[in-house]
């Protein structure tokens, strides 16, 4: 074998060996997260099903994830476009100020939102507020994904559309956003999967209800527990590389049709 | 002439380059007028600003006696086709054509129709379902003009619309566009770096430079009165020889003194250097006239090339020969060139 193939070999096994060994584990028939495997079972993927705390971190997850990206990318869309269409005084400051959070430790973060929400808001911790800063970290990943789509397609597209009589808001309806779309879809995505599995932000603004990521570090106490946490961990991997995979196809087929290079 | 456009003092400055510098000038109803002019001179520029895209830094524009400043472009009697074309990559051709009829609240059979009628005038019958991204650049061009056209505007602005297509495409093309400005009475605006195209078209044709409108004439009158050197230069060839003013309708120059039309209004005043501007069509080979020989001889078919050198001139002369006798002069053969009294025209620069 050649040195990079070697090297290939090793960089694959490298990222995706402990994601299989968590399949792995999962079917396999102990209780103990231990080689060597006694044998193959889904007996962990029926037990999870009961876990009722499990299913319920698991849906408030969801829950936030699916809001927040909602939210992030409808606040992105116009920033981005604002920020990729006109020229304006003090534009590089405020591109700046909104990639900041990029930088910021996300534990610094926690703790200042910590304290503005208890001691200035006084608005009591829970859900809510996780969700509130999930919007704020993932503000900036969203936006500069739908900024580099948005800075892709000609100018004159827009103007066109003004000019065989579309209104603003319906050139943005009818050429802008099918446009953005690919970048839509990438920001949705992007939004979900970073609220998804945020540990530090959540475990500081929670209340009483968890997600998903801090509920599974407080069983990690209980080693009876782990099985099920494997088998909810292997399914989610399953889904999430699904979706990542379809939002590749349709990204594909965004470009393919509307490939801002050859027009 | 009713102005359909008036165009009163347009500046545009980009930062603190000026791309407009001061342009005013009618435009009639009903009319085929061109702008022409090197690239960069500014005419997508002044489109824009008729379209409503940009915004003239300082002057104004009204179509239709209506003050257009502040109107945007979708509330504006005109459509445009892009020099860049803008054909929208997410929809087919019939899409793209129909795109602006929806603003038109026509009925579903009328913009149908509409849209079949638009599609067989730019040649693309059967096209109607291909995606954008599928279409070559002179199809994208041909799409971009029928989807101008469908509208059926009051003012029409092409810029450089058909700069993509083949020679015979071109031909068919301009005669298509002249016969749809005639019959529906569509002022066109019509941008083009091809002064042949331009003279075909047009009634009335601006030579643009650097911001400024040299002159704005019939493509008769530009070829025959061209107010300066550089109008002169732009439209056909011209044969210029230094000289100054020595009297009324009278130069001298290396050539001895010779008479000469003025062709523009400012009178000159006697000692002024200018150019003597000769057509090289103008131009006759014969017995009489300045003695040269021939320095280079191109054969047309309908026309023969000469260039004479004359003693004393810096630059040969340019003879278009008729080629009626059908016989042509060799290389270094001794020459007499002469031409009519009113064929040389006094040009400043
Ligand atoms: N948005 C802009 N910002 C800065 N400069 C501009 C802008 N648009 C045009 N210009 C400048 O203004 C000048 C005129 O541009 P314009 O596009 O009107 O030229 P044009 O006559 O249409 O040229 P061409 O024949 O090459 O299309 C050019 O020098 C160009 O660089
Ligand atoms: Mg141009």
């Amino acid at each position: 074998m050649r040195p990079l193939t070697i090297y290939a070999a090793l960089f694959m096994a490298f990222i995706y060996g402990p994601v299989l060994l968590l399949v792995v584990f999962s079917l396999n028939d102990n209780t103990f997260a231990t080689f060597p495997l006694k044998g193959f079972t889904l007996r962990h993927y029926v037990e999870m099903w009961s876990q009722a705390p499990m299913l319920a971190a698991l849906g408030n997850s969801l829950r936030i994830g699916l809001g927040v990206t909602l939210l992030t990318t409808a606040i992105a869309i116009p920033a981005a476009l604002a920020l990729t269409r006109f020229r304006f005084p003090g534009k590089p400051a405020i591109l700046g100020a909104m990639m900041l959070p990029l930088v910021i430790p996300s534990i610094v973060l926690a703790v200042s939102l910590l304290v503005i929400i208890l001691k200035f808001l006084n608005i009591p911790l829970s859900l809510w507020t996780v969700a509130a800063g999930h919007v704020l970290i993932c503000l900036p990943f969203c936006t500069s994904v739908l900024m580099s789509r948005m800075e892709g397609f000609d100018p004159s597209l827009e103007e066109a559309s003004r000019d065989l009589g579309s209104p603003p808001w319906q050139t943005f309806r009818r050429v802008t956003l099918p446009l953005a779309m690919p970048g839509v879809i990438s920001s949705l995505l992007l939004g979900f999967i970073i609220s998804f599995d945020e540990f530090v932000i959540a475990f500081f603004l929670t209340g009483t209800d968890n997600t998903l990521p801090v509920y599974l570090y407080s069983q990690l106490r209980f080693p009876n527990r782990l099985p099920a946490t494997l088998a909810l961990g292997s399914l989610i991997l399953v889904g999430s590389t699904l979706l990542v995979v379809i939002a590749e196809i349709l990204r594909r087929r965004g470009v393919q049709s509307n490939n801002p290079g050859d027009l | 002439m009713t102005p359909q456009i008036a165009i009163q003092g347009v500046t545009k400055s980009f930062g603190s380059f000026q791309a407009l510098k001061g342009v005013t000038f009618d435009i009639a109803k009903g009319e085929f007028f061109s702008m022409l002019g090197a690239s960069g001179c500014g005419k997508t520029t002044l489109l824009r600003i008729l379209a409503g895209i940009e915004q003239p830094t300082t002057g104004r524009v009204s179509i239709d006696a209506k003050d257009m400043t502040g109107v945007p472009p979708e509330r504006r009697p005109t459509n445009m086709v892009f020099q860049s074309y803008a054909i929208f990559p997410h929809m087919n051709v019939e899409e793209n054509i129909g795109y602006g009829l929806k603003n038109l609240k026509l009925s579903r059979a009328e913009a149908a129709a509409a849209i079949a009628g638009a599609l067989e005038m730019v040649k693309l019958e059967g096209m109607a379902k291909r995606n954008a991204h599928a279409l070559s650049g002179g199809q994208r061009q041909r799409v971009a003009l029928a989807r101008a056209l469908v509208m059926r505007p009051k003012v029409l602005l092409l810029d450089e619309p058909l700069s993509a297509l083949d020679k015979k495409l071109r031909e068919d093309m301009q005669l298509e566009l002249r016969a749809m400005q005639r019959s529906l009475g569509i002022t066109f605006v019509f941008v083009t770096h091809d002064q042949e195209e331009a003279m075909t078209l047009s009634d009335r044709i601006a030579i643009v430079s650097g911001g400024r409108i040299l002159q704005i004439d019939t493509p008769k009158r530009l070829y025959d009165a061209p107010v300066n050197r550089e109008v002169a230069e732009f439209i056909g060839t011209m044969n210029l020889i230094p000289a100054r003013v020595s009297g009324p309708g009278m130069v001298e120059g290396a050539l001895g003194t010779l008479s000469a039309a003025f062709a523009d209004v400012a009178p000159r005043e006697t000692g002024a250097a200018v150019h003597l501007a000769l057509r090289p069509e103008r131009l006759r080979l014969g017995d009489e006239g300045l003695g040269g020989t021939v320095r280079e001889a191109v054969y047309l078919g309908d026309r023969i090339t000469y260039l004479v050198d004359v003693p004393g001139l810096a630059a040969p002369l340019r003879v278009a020969d008729s080629n009626r006798s059908g016989e042509m002069r060799r290389i270094g053969a001794p020459v007499r060139v002469s031409w009519p009294d009113d064929a040389g025209l006094v040009l400043g620069d």
